[in-house]
């Protein structure tokens, strides 16, 4: 018996536990940067999760998919940043 | 034995990302949050990954791993940096024993909230009071809004002189008016060209004397033995320097300062430059600003002015000069009066009653205001009377409450 045998169900457990305590932070809040934060680390759990599956399915396509999760979660963090430093900033509009 | 390895990494991976998922829920801000999840949530998928890349050991997937681990390592750092800052500047609360905020003053913060325990449960606050230690002192923040102007470097050192004591810290706002410097009138035919270079000419002189005027100005705060932060800040200036006054105590313009071609104070124009200018704090130097005698303040016998009275006593400024108030002669003025003189000696401020009363159509005696008298003024006062009516005529220096 492989060690992977029992190390991949291990690291998935694990990392299912992972997901419930971020996706708890992420729905509690309080604020909207916590949220945001929680999100930033649901996406790189993500990541690893791609990585687990392409290893227990063998596919190594599973490993593009785990590319994409980085970038999506990339754009995204900076993407709500974005969001709220804009709504942090007075409504006159911006300047030059 | 690379399965060995395959495993251990994979495991280890999955812990670390469960610990950083623990620290996201355990923590007390968003800050500490966002420590536990970019660091331990970077390596963790990383140690992942990598056991994924022993466990299938083909060049194809270990070309995609290490793609994608340098990628997580450029990206995560960035991303994490933008969220902290629109964090800060959205105003996320602070944990309650932050002990260094090293944008204070750096980046405008809605509301400075320390506090923390008010948005999280009790319990998750008190399992890390272990590590609070004494909040530090609150100190007075002084604001130098530096701008070219007559004399301005000479009034800011008046000015600073006067205010300032050992435990201040001040902020250097060096403003530069954007919008007055890029506006172009009509431009002939083919002009635009020219136009451009003209604006960029501009702009490009008036960063130089700023930069040299902030270098003077800084000079001069080290002699004075002050903890100094420089800002330089470019847009529409007014708005700018009263942003930035919300988070000061006291704020120190030069009268008559000129944000290169936008005029901030006009000296005719002061009533309506008050109303835009009506910052509490804001104090209005001049060279001639020394050691001053005695702190004059024009109560305008309305609620406004009490409450301008609170702030500046509040302000604990000048608390060692005796304080005179002046009352505008309208009914119900000497009751006004003894309350506001009692209020003062209350606070235990040596105080006075001014002039008997002043009427409303008359200028007050300028010369009580020459030399060592500093005039405090109700800044958000509706009617605005008294006081700019007896102080546009002569350019005293001046205290907005």
């Amino acid at each position: 018996m492989s060690p992977l045998d029992v190390a991949l169900p291990l690291a998935g457990v694990l990392l299912g536990l992972a997901v419930g305590l971020t996706g708890w932070r992420m729905l509690r809040g309080p604020g909207i940067a916590d949220r945001a934060v929680a999100l930033d680390l649901l996406g790189l759990l993500a990541v690893g999760a791609a990585a687990l599956v392409a290893l227990g399915s063998g596919h190594l396509a599973l490993l593009d998919v785990a590319l994409g999760l980085g970038l999506v979660g990339f754009i995204g963090a900076v993407g709500v940043a974005a969001f709220i430093a804009r709504a942090a900033r007075p409504p006159e509009g911006r300047d030059g | 034995m690379v399965e060995w390895l395959a495993a251990l990494l994979l495991i280890s991976g999955s812990a670390i990302a469960l610990i950083a998922s623990i620290g996201v829920l355990r923590l007390p801000d968003a800050f500490l949050r966002m420590h536990a999840a970019t660091k331990a949530g970077v390596v963790g998928s990383s140690l992942m990954l990598l056991g994924a890349g022993f466990a299938f050991g083909t060049p194809d997937a270990w070309l995609r791993i290490v793609a994608i681990v340098i990628f997580l390592l450029v990206t995560v750092p960035i991303s994490s940096h933008a969220l902290g800052r629109a964090a800060y500047l959205g105003g996320a609360t602070m944990w309650s024993g932050t002990q260094i905020n090293e944008m204070e003053s750096v980046l405008p913060r809605p509301a400075l909230n320390r506090e923390g325990a008010a948005e999280t449960a009790p319990g998750e606050v008190s399992s890390m009071s272990d590590f609070t230690q004494a909040v530090p002192q609150p100190r007075s923040r002084i604001l130098l809004a530096l701008a070219q102007g007559h004399e301005s470097e000479a009034a800011l050192e008046a000015g600073l002189r006067v205010v300032a004591t050992p435990s201040a810290q001040v902020t250097i706002l060096s403003l530069l008016c954007a919008p007055s410097l890029t506006q172009t009138g009509p431009v002939p035919l083919g002009g635009s060209y020219y136009a451009q270079r003209l604006v960029e000419k501009r702009l490009a002189r008036a960063r130089e004397q700023a930069g040299m005027l902030v270098q003077n100005v800084e000079a001069m705060v080290e002699a004075a033995r002050l903890a100094a932060a420089t800002r330089h800040e470019e847009g529409d200036a007014l708005r700018l320097l009263l942003g930035a006054a919300a988070h000061h105590d006291v704020t120190i313009l030069p009268r008559g300062a000129w944000f290169d071609q936008a005029q901030v104070l006009d000296e005719g124009m002061a009533e309506t430059r008050a109303r835009s200018l009506a910052v509490p704090g804001l104090l209005l130097t001049t060279p001639a600003l020394s050691a001053l005698r005695e702190v004059h303040f024009l109560h305008e016998a309305d609620e406004s002015s009490g409450e301008a009275l609170k702030r500046f006593l509040g302000l604990d400024l000048f608390a060692n000069l005796p304080l005179a108030i002046t009352v505008l002669d309208l009914p119900g003025a000497p009751a006004v009066l003894a309350d506001a003189v009692a209020l003062a000696a209350a606070r235990g401020r040596r105080v006075r009653a001014g002039y008997p009363s002043l009427h409303p159509d008359h200028p007050a005696p300028l010369e009580a205001f020459i030399g060592g008298t500093l005039a405090v003024i109700p800044a958000r006062s509706p009617s605005g009377r008294l006081a700019w009516r007896s102080l546009r005529e002569m350019p005293h220096a001046l205290l907005l409450a």
